[in-house]
C-alpha cells in the first residue's frame, strides 16, 4: 500500500494501483483497459443488463460483470482473452438480431460503435439472422414535445428508466412486458400523456438512437457541429452547466455537462429546450429612437447620443437624484458591475436596483440582520444529503427543477421533507408532512413551532450560548414572545392542526442535519421580513446552521440575482456588500475607479418600487433599464406604466421589444447570454462562466459595450475594457469576497465565494466558524404575527396568490419564444377550488374577470384542489392576463418588497 | 424396497391442518421450546453440524447461510424469508406441507429466526396456491394467538412475527433475489449477484431465504440434534428428501425418503413403474431447469453431489417420467417454450437466447431425424454461451436439459 485508499490489483498481468471500493469497470478503464459496456452509466446504479463488461476474477466462479463489483486489494482480473472477447461478440451479435443500429448523424450510437469495434458492421459477419419482431408490436412514439422513442433501436439497457428515476427523481418510465416483448413505457401509455416534464435526462443518457431529441432533428448533423460551447443556463438561479452545440451559427442542441457542479449533467426543460429565443426573428436588431410618438430605427451613434443627451438634460435640470437605473438579474456580473458604476459615476446617484427587490429583498434584509449574509449558506448538494429539509413557500419542483432533483434523491435515500405551503405544489407528494397554513400567516405558524421546540427541549443550548449574540439571555426574550403561540392559537390563525405542527417541528428539530429552503411565498408579503425573521429564530433555536449539512438557502429565481447584488447593483452597497454610506468605503472605491470621492453620492439610493413611485410623483425624470420588464413583473403595474410614461427620458436595453421597451424613448438592442462572455453567480454563490457561442443578430451589441459608450457620451467615462475578463478583474479588486477569482480559475469550473485570494479554494458552507455579522454572532429577532392590511371581505372575498410554473419564466420574453416551452404551456389561467367555483356557478375552462381594488383582468378558470377554498392562484408569466395589475405596491417597511402573494379579489363571469 | 422416512412430513396425516391444538398434541412446538432454551449461536452451530442442504433446488448448505446472515446482521434487523413460490414444473412438495401441516413451516421459521436473531419474517406464497395461503395464514394467526409468535414469544424475551405475501405469478419470482425485489413491491427483475441475500437482502439488510421444505426440517434437528439427522441419508446429503413423482407413471404423487435412495426405486417402487408398462424413455430430474436421465440408467443414488458428479441435478426433487412412446424433441420444445415465456428480458443473452432456443426446438420436432443431432448440438453450444453470460440462473438453466439430452439421449431424439 502506498497512497491511502489505493490498493494493488492485477489486470491481464499488469499490476497497478486502484482506488479501493472503486467499480472495477471504472478502475480498469482508467488504467487503459477498454472494457465495453452499454447499460452502465456513471450516474446510475449498476444494472447488469447488457453483460458486455464481463471479466474473470480469480476466486469467483464463471464470468462476472465488472460494472457490479468493486476493487479489492489483491484482486486478479482477466479483462481481455479469447473467451471473453468471444462472449462479448456473441452478445453484440445477439443484440443485432433484435435491435437496429447505426446513426443518421443526429445522435451518438454507442451500440453501433461497439458493433464496429467487434467487426460486426458488415451483415455478412453476423451469425444470427434478424428476429421477427412484429409480434412485439413496436410503434414509434412521437407524442412528446421533446423526444421521439423508437423501440426498434432500444437495447433495453434501462438507462432511461434509471435516468428518470434515480437521477431526476421522477420515475415516469418503466420497462413493461417481459422477454423479447420488453418495451419502455412512459406512464401508462404514450409519452405525451405521461407525467414526463421534458427534462431530457433520458435523451442524454440513452446510448442508442432509441430516445432522440425532437427539436431541430432535421437540421442537426453532429459531424457538422462547429462548436460545443460550455456555458451557464440563462434561466433560474441553479446555474446549470450546459454545452451549446452550434451549427451554421445557430444553437441546435443543448446538453448538460456531466461531472460538473452544480448540476452534474442534469437540466430541466427550460435549460435544455429554452435557447431558441436566441434566434428568434423578433430579436431587436437595430437601435430605435422615438420620434413624433413612434419608435423608428436609428444608428447606434444617434441612439446613444439621444440617450446621453436626455440623461444630461435631466441631470442639468433636476440634479443627479432625478436619475435612476434598473439593473438586471438576467445580465452578467460584469454588466451589472458596469451598470452600477455608470449609475454611480455617470449619473452620480445611488438610485440603482433591480428585481431582487421583487423576490428576496425581505429574505435578504432578515438574513443580513440575523446572520450577516444573505446568500445561500450551503451547497446544492446538501439538499440531497441533509437528514431533513424544510421547504417553506417555495415551489421548488417547478421553479428550481434541478435543485429539486437533489431533494428527491435525498428523499429516496431516506431523508425527510417538511413542506409548508398554502398551495399544493408538486413537492407535496414527496413530503413526509405538509402543513397548509392560510396565506399570510407564516409568522404565527413559525412562532408556534419555535414554542414547541422550547417546550419539548429540542433547542440547542450549546449553540445558542456559543454562537448567538446575548446567548440564553437573548433567547429568553424570544421564549417570552413565542409563549403566546400555543397550538390552539396557531390553529386559529393558520388552520394547521396541532398534531401536524408537532410532527413537522419534531422532524426538523430532531434531525441530525437539516436544511431550509425558503422562497417567494415567504418573502413576497408585506410581512416578508418578519416571516424570515421568525424562520431564522426557529433555525437558530435548533442550532441548525453553522455546521456541515445545516443551513438556509433561498433559491434564487433568476440566473444572476445573486451576482447582481454581489457586484453592487444595489442602492446601499458597493460591490461585495460594502455599504456605500461609509466615507472610507467611498474613498476606496473612488480610488479604484479613478474618480474624486466627492463625486460619489453618499446618500442611500432608492429601491425598485421606490423608484417607480418617485417617478410617478415626478421626482425621478430619467431612467435606464437594462434587461428588465417592470411593466409586467412589478406590482400594481398600471401605476408603473403611468410612472414610466411621465419620465423625460426612458432608455431600455433589451433583446426583445418588451412591454417596457415599447414605452421607451430609446431602445438599445442587446446581446443574449449566448452572444457574450461573462459570468453568473448562482444560488449557492458559485461564480460560473458564460461564453459566447454565436454572433448577435443584426446590430445588437453587448451590454458592456453599450454601457461604456453611454458613459463616454455623458462625459463621465467608466473605463475602457478589452473584454469581460478585464471587467471581472476590476470586480475582484472592488469586492473582497471575489478577490481570489479570475477567468483563468473559473475556466476549470465554478467556485463558491467567499474566495478572498488566489490560493483559496472557495467556500461551500458559510458560517462554520463565525457568522458574517460584526461580532461574528447570529441574533434572534423575535417578531409578532400581524394581520394583513388588506384582508378578504364580503366585497373582495378571495385571496389571490401568484407565482411561476415550470415551463415559463418570468415575463416569458425568452421562454415564450421557444416552441417546446410554448407547446407545454402557453395559456394564462387562474386556479380556484372546485367548491368555490360551484358556489359561484362557474365551470372549468370558462373566461372569468378577476378584480382587485386596483384593476381587473380576464383569464381562464381552472378548477383545482391545488388551492384551498377562498384562495386563488395565477401564474404571472402571461402578458395577456397580467396578474400584477391586481397586486399591491404597499411595501414591507423593512425590505420594501411588495406582497405579490396576497391580494384581496373578486371573481365573476367575463 | 426402501422405506418411506418422514421428517419434513412427520405430521402429515396425523394432524388436522387447520388445528394448532392437534399440532401441539402431536408434539408440535416442542422443538421450538427446545430451541429457545439454547443460545442462538449454539443453535446455528447445531444446524450447521447437521449438514442440512437447501431444498429449493440449489442444495446450498443451510447452516452456512444462517451463519453468514447472523454474522452480517449483528447490528441490524435481519429477516427470514420463506420461499413458497414453488414454480418449478413438476414440483408440488411445498404445497403438501403447507396444506397438510402448515405449523411445521411456521415452527421451522421461528427456529431459524431465533437462531439468526431476525425480527420479522415473510412467507412468499405462489399466488395460485389459495388453499396454502388460507391454511398458512390461519397457522400464523393461531401461532400468534398461542404466543408462539409476536412480542416476547413463549416468554423467551425474543420477539418475532411472520407476514404472508402472495407471489406475483412468475417463475422467476421464485429465484431468491427476484423474490426479494418482488417482496419490496418492485417489479420482479433479478438482482445482480453478489451480493447474496445473506449480505444484502430484503430492504438492503441481511436476509435468510430458504425453501418451505428446508424450514420443515428444522424442528427435527432442533429437537433431536445434528447427530440424529446425520444418521439419515448420505454423508454429502444428510436427511430425507421429498420427491415429486409425475409423468407417465402408475402412481403419481410424493414420497419422502432418505437421500441416496435409488432413482429406480422411486420410479418402480414408489411410483409403481411406467404407466402401461415398459421401460421409460427418460426421466427428467429437477423440472425445467433439470436434466434428463436415460430410461436404462435408473440405478442412481439420489443425492446432491452424486448426481452432480454425473452432470445431473437433483434440483427441487421433481422426478418426471417420460414413457416409451413420448417424443423427447417435443419435450425439449415445450421446455424451451417455458423458458422463453419466463425470461424476464432484462439481459441480452437470455432475452434473445431463450427466444432463439424455443424457435430451434420447435424446428427440432419437424426436422428429419438425421439432422436433429446437429441441430441439438448447435443449440447446446448457444445455450452454453448464454449460460456463461446471463445475469441470473434462469438464463443459465436451458443448457442443463439440452446438454444432458445431447450427451445421453442423442439416439432417442
Ligand atoms: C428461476 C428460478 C426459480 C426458482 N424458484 C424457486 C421456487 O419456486 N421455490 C424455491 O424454494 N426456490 C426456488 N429457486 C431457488 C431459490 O433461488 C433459492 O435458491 C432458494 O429459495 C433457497 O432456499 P433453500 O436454500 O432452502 O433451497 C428458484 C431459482 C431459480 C433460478
Ligand atoms: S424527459 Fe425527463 S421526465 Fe421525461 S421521461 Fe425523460 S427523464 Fe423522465
Ligand atoms: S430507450 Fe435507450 S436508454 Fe432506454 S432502455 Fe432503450 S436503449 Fe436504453
Ligand atoms: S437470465 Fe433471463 S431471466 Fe435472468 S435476468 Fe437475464 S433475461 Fe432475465
Ligand atoms: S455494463 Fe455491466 S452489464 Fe452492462
Amino acid at each position: 500500500m502506498t497512497e491511502a485508499g489505493f490498493v494493488e490489483i492485477v489486470i491481464d498481468g499488469r499490476t497497478f494501483l486502484a482506488r479501493e471500493g472503486e467499480l472495477l469497470l471504472v478502475a480498469a478503464r482508467e488504467a487503459g483497459f477498454p472494457i465495453p459496456s452499454l447499460c452502465w452509466h456513471r450516474k446510475l446504479s449498476p444494472t447488469g443488463a447488457c453483460r458486455l463488461c464481463v471479466v474473470k476474477v480469480e476466486g469467483s466462479r464463471g464470468l462476472v460483470t465488472s460494472c457490479s463489483i468493486y476493487v479489492k486489494a489483491g484482486m486478479v482480473v482477466t479483462a481481455f482473452d479469447e473467451e471473453l472477447e468471444e462472449a462479448r461478440k456473441f452478445i453484440l451479435d445477439y443484440l443485432l438480431s433484435e435491435v437496429d443500429c447505426g446513426t443518421d448523424g443526429t445522435f451518438r450510437d454507442e451500440f453501433a460503435e461497439l458493433v464496429e469495434r467487434y467487426g460486426l458492421a458488415e451483415p455478412s459477419a453476423r451469425r444470427f439472422p434478424k428476429l421477427d419482431m412484429a409480434e412485439a408490436g413496436r410503434a414509434v412514439d412521437s407524442s412528446s414535445p421533446v423526444l421521439t422513442f423508437d423501440p426498434s433501436r432500444c437495447v433495453k439497457c434501462f438507462r432511461c428508466v434509471k435516468a428518470c428515476a434515480e437521477v431526476q427523481g421522477k420515475g415516469v418510465l418503466q420497462m413493461a412486458e417481459r422477454g423479447l416483448r420488453s418495451v419502455i413505457l412512459a406512464g401508462t401509455g404514450t409519452w405525451g400523456a405521461s407525467e414526463c416534464d421534458g427534462c431530457g435526462e433520458c435523451i442524454q443518457l440513452c446510448p442508442t438512437g432509441a430516445i432522440v431529441e425532437k427539436p431541430h432533428r432535421g437540421e442537426i448533423d453532429l459531424a457538422s457541429v462547429e462548436a460545443h460551447v460550455p456555458t451557464t443556463c440563462p434561466y433560474c438561479g441553479v446555474g446549470c452547466q450546459m454545452e451549446l452545440l452550434v451549427q451554421d451559427g445557430r444553437i441546435l442542441r443543448v446538453e448538460g455537462i456531466e461531472g460538473k457542479s452544480p448540476n452534474d449533467g442534469r437540466l430541466c426543460v427550460k435549460g435544455r429546450f429554452g435557447s431558441d429565443f436566441v434566434h428568434s426573428p423578433e430579436r431587436l436588431m437595430k437601435p430605435l429612437v422615438r420620434e413624433e410618438g413612434r419608435l423608428r430605427e436609428a444608428s447606434w451613434d444617434e441612439a446613444l447620443g439621444r440617450a446621453a443627451e436626455g440623461f444630461l438634460a435631466v441631470k442639468g435640470k433636476y440634479g443627479s437624484g432625478a436619475l435612476a437605473g434598473y439593473s438586471s438579474a438576467k445580465c452578467t456580473n460584469e454588466e451589472n458591475y458596469l451598470f452600477q458604476k455608470l449609475v454611480r459615476v455617470s449619473f452620480g446617484t445611488n438610485n440603482v436596483d433591480y428585481c431582487t427587490r421583487l423576490c428576496h429583498a425581505s429574505t435578504v434584509t432578515a438574513m443580513l440582520k440575523a446572520i450577516g449574509d444573505a446568500a445561500g449558506s450551503n451547497s446544492i448538494e446538501d439538499f440531497e444529503t441533509a437528514d431533513c429539509l424544510l421547504v417553506i413557500g417555495d415551489n421548488l419542483i417547478e421553479t428550481h427543477p434541478v435543485t429539486a432533483t437533489y431533494v428527491k434523491r435525498g428523499k429516496a435515500a431516506g431523508s425527510r421533507i417538511v413542506l409548508i405551503d398554502p398551495k399544493e405544489t408538486p413537492l407535496a407528494r414527496y413530503a413526509d408532512i405538509w402543513l397548509r397554513p392560510r396565506l399570510g400567516t407564516d409568522v404565527a405558524l413559525l412562532n408556534g413551532m419555535t414554542r414547541l421546540v422550547i417546550q419539548r427541549g429540542w433547542i440547542d443550548r450549546d449553540f445558542i450560548e456559543r454562537r448567538v449574540h446575548g446567548g440564553m439571555a437573548s433567547f429568553a426574550q424570544l421564549e417570552a414572545l413565542v409563549a403566546a403561540y400555543t397550538p390552539e392559537r396557531v390553529l386559529g390563525i393558520t388552520g394547521v392542526a396541532p398534531s401536524d405542527l408537532v410532527e413537522a417541528t419534531r422532524l426538523y428539530a430532531t434531525a441530525p442535519t437539516a436544511m431550509i429552503a425558503t422562497g417567494m411565498g415567504m418573502s413576497q408579503q408585506t410581512t416578508g421580513t418578519h416571516g424570515v425573521f421568525s424562520l431564522m429564530n426557529l433555525m437558530l433555536a435548533c442550532g441548525k446552521i453553522g455546521k456541515q449539512g445545516c443551513g438556509i438557502d433561498p433559491p434564487r429565481g433568476q440566473n444572476n440575482v445573486q451576482g447582481a447584488t454581489d457586484v453592487g447593483a444595489s442602492p446601499i452597497y458597493y460591490p461585495g456588500y460594502i455599504p456605500s454610506s461609509d466615507a472610507v468605503n467611498r474613498a476606496r472605491i473612488a480610488r479604484l475607479w479613478g474618480v474624486d470621492p466627492g463625486e460619489l453620492s453618499g446618500s442611500r439610493g432608492l429601491t425598485t418600487i421606490e423608484i417607480a413611485k418617485a417617478a410617478h410623483d415626478g421626482q425621478i425624470k430619467g431612467m435606464l433599464i437594462m434587461g428588465e420588464n417592470p411593466l409586467i413583473t412589478d406590482p400594481n403595474s398600471a401605476h408603473v406604466e403611468e410612472a414610466l410614461r411621465s419620465l423625460d427620458i426612458l432608455v431600455v436595453q433589451d433583446i426583445f421589444m418588451t412591454a417596457t421597451a415599447a414605452l421607451a424613448d430609446v431602445v438599445l438592442p442587446a446581446a443574449s447570454f449566448a452572444e457574450k462572455e461573462g459570468s453568473f453567480t448562482n444560488s449557492d454563490r458559485r461564480v460560473l462562466r458564460v461564453r459566447r457561442a454565436v454572433d448577435s443578430p443584426g446590430e445588437a451589441r453587448e451590454d458592456l459595450w453599450i454601457l461604456q459608450e453611454l458613459a463616454k457620451r455623458m462625459g463621465r467615462p467608466i473605463g475602457s475594457y478589452a473584454g469581460a475578463s478585464e471587467v471581472f478583474d476590476e470586480i475582484a479588486q472592488a469586492a473582497p469576497i471575489l478577490g481570489g477569482l479570475d477567468y483563468q480559475r473559473l475556466g476549470g469550473g465554478g467556485i463558491q465565494w467567499p474566495c478572498p485570494d488566489s490560493k483559496h479554494p472557495g467556500t461551500p458552507t458559510l458560517f462554520l466558524d463565525r457568522f458574517s455579522t460584526e461580532d461574528g454572532l447570529a441574533s434572534f429577532n423575535p417578531v409578532d404575527y400581524e394581520e394583513q392590511s388588506e384582508l378578504a371581505d364580503s366585497a373582495w372575498p378571495f385571496v389571490l396568490n401568484s407565482g411561476r410554473i415550470l415551463y415559463q419564466y418570468h415575463s416569458a420574453t425568452m421562454s415564450r419564444r421557444c416552441p417546446v416551452l410554448v407547446e407545454y404551456a402557453n395559456e394564462a389561467y387562474v386556479l380556484m377550488h372546485p367548491a368555490d367555483a360551484a358556489r359561484l356557478g362557474l365551470s372549468d375552462g370558462e373566461r372569468v374577470r378577476i378584480s382587485s381594488r386596483r384593476s381587473s383582468i380576464e383569464t381562464k378558470l381552472r378548477c383545482s384542489e391545488e388551492v384551498s377554498a377562498g384562495e386563488l392562484f395565477m401564474p404571472f408569466h402571461f402578458e395577456e392576463s397580467p396578474v400584477n395589475r391586481l397586486t399591491r405596491d404597499e411595501l414591507d417597511p423593512h425590505s420594501k418588497i411588495a406582497p405579490f402573494k396576497y391580494s384581496a379579489c373578486k371573481v365573476e363571469r367575463a | 424396497m426402501p422405506e418411506e422416512r418422514r421428517i419434513a412430513l412427520s405430521y402429515l396425516g396425523r394432524v388436522e391442518p387447520g388445528s394448532i391444538d392437534d399440532y401441539i398434541a402431536a408434539g408440535g412446538y416442542a422443538a421450538l421450546k427446545a430451541a429457545l432454551a439454547r443460545q442462538p449461536d449454539e443453535l446455528v452451530a447445531e444446524l450447521s453440524a447437521s449438514g442440512l442442504r437447501g431444498r429449493g433446488g440449489a442444495g446450498f448448505p443451510t447452516g452456512r447461510k444462517e451463519r453468514s446472515t447472523a454474522q452480517a446482521c449483528e447490528e441490524c434487523d435481519c429477516y427470514v424469508v420463506c420461499n413458497a413460490d414453488e414454480g418449478e414444473p413438476g414440483t408440488f412438495k411445498d404445497r403438501v406441507i403447507m396444506e397438510g401441516e402448515p405449523h411445521v413451516l411456521v415452527e421451522g421459521m421461528i427456529i431459524a429466526a431465533y437462531a439468526i436473531g431476525a425480527g420479522a419474517g415473510y412467507i412468499y406464497i405462489r399466488g395460485e396456491y389459495s388453499r396454502s395461503i388460507e391454511l398458512v395464514g390461519k397457522a400464523i394467526a393461531d401461532a400468534r394467538q398461542g404466543g408462539f409468535l409476536g412480542k416476547n414469544l413463549l416468554g423467551s424475551g425474543y420477539s418475532f412475527d411472520i407476514e404472508l405475501r402472495r407471489g406475483a405469478g412468475s417463475y422467476l419470482c421464485g429465484e431468491e433475489l427476484t423474490l426479494l425485489e418482488s417482496l419490496e413491491g418492485k417489479r420482479g427483475y433479478p438482482r445482480i449477484k453478489p451480493p447474496f441475500p445473506a449480505e444484502v437482502g430484503y430492504r438492503g439488510t441481511p436476509t435468510l431465504v430458504s425453501n418451505v421444505e428446508t424450514f420443515a426440517n428444522l424442528p427435527f434437528i432442533a429437537e433431536r440434534g445434528a447427530e440424529a439427522y446425520l444418521a439419515l441419508g448420505t454423508p454429502s446429503s444428510p436427511g430425507t428428501k421429498i420427491f415429486c413423482l409425475s409423468g407417465d407413471v402408475e402412481k403419481p404423487g410424493f414420497v419422502e425418503v432418505e437421500f441416496g435412495t435409488s432413482l429406480r426405486s422411486l420410479v418402480e417402487d414408489f411410483a409403481g413403474g411406467v404407466r402401461g408398462g415398459g421401460r421409460p424413455l427418460a426421466v427428467l430430474l429437477g423440472g425445467a431447469a433439470g436434466t434428463f436421465v436415460p430410461g436404462e440408467d435408473l440405478d442412481l443414488p439420489m443425492d446432491f453431489d452424486g448426481l452432480r458428479k454425473l452432470g445431473l441435478t437433483l434440483g427441487s426433487g421433481a422426478v418426471m417420467v417420460l414413457g416409451p412412446r413420448r417424443s423427447l424433441s417435443a419435450m425439449i420444445s415445450s421446455m424451451m417454450d417455458f423458458f422463453r415465456h419466463e425470461s424476464c428480458g432484462k439481459c441480452i443473452p437470455c432475452r434473445v437466447g431463450t427466444h432463439r432456443l424455443a424457435r430451434a426446438a420447435a424446428r427440432l420436432v419437424e426436422t428429419p431425424k438425421a439432422e436433429r443431432k446437429m441441430l441439438l448440438g448447435s443449440m447446446v453450444a448457444e445455450a452454453r454461451l448464454m449460460a456463461s453470460t446471463s445475469l441470473c440462473p434462469l438464463g443459465q438453466s436451458p443448457v442443463l436439459p439440452l446438454e444432458s439430452a445431447f450427451a445421453r439421449l442423442q439416439d432417442s431424439l
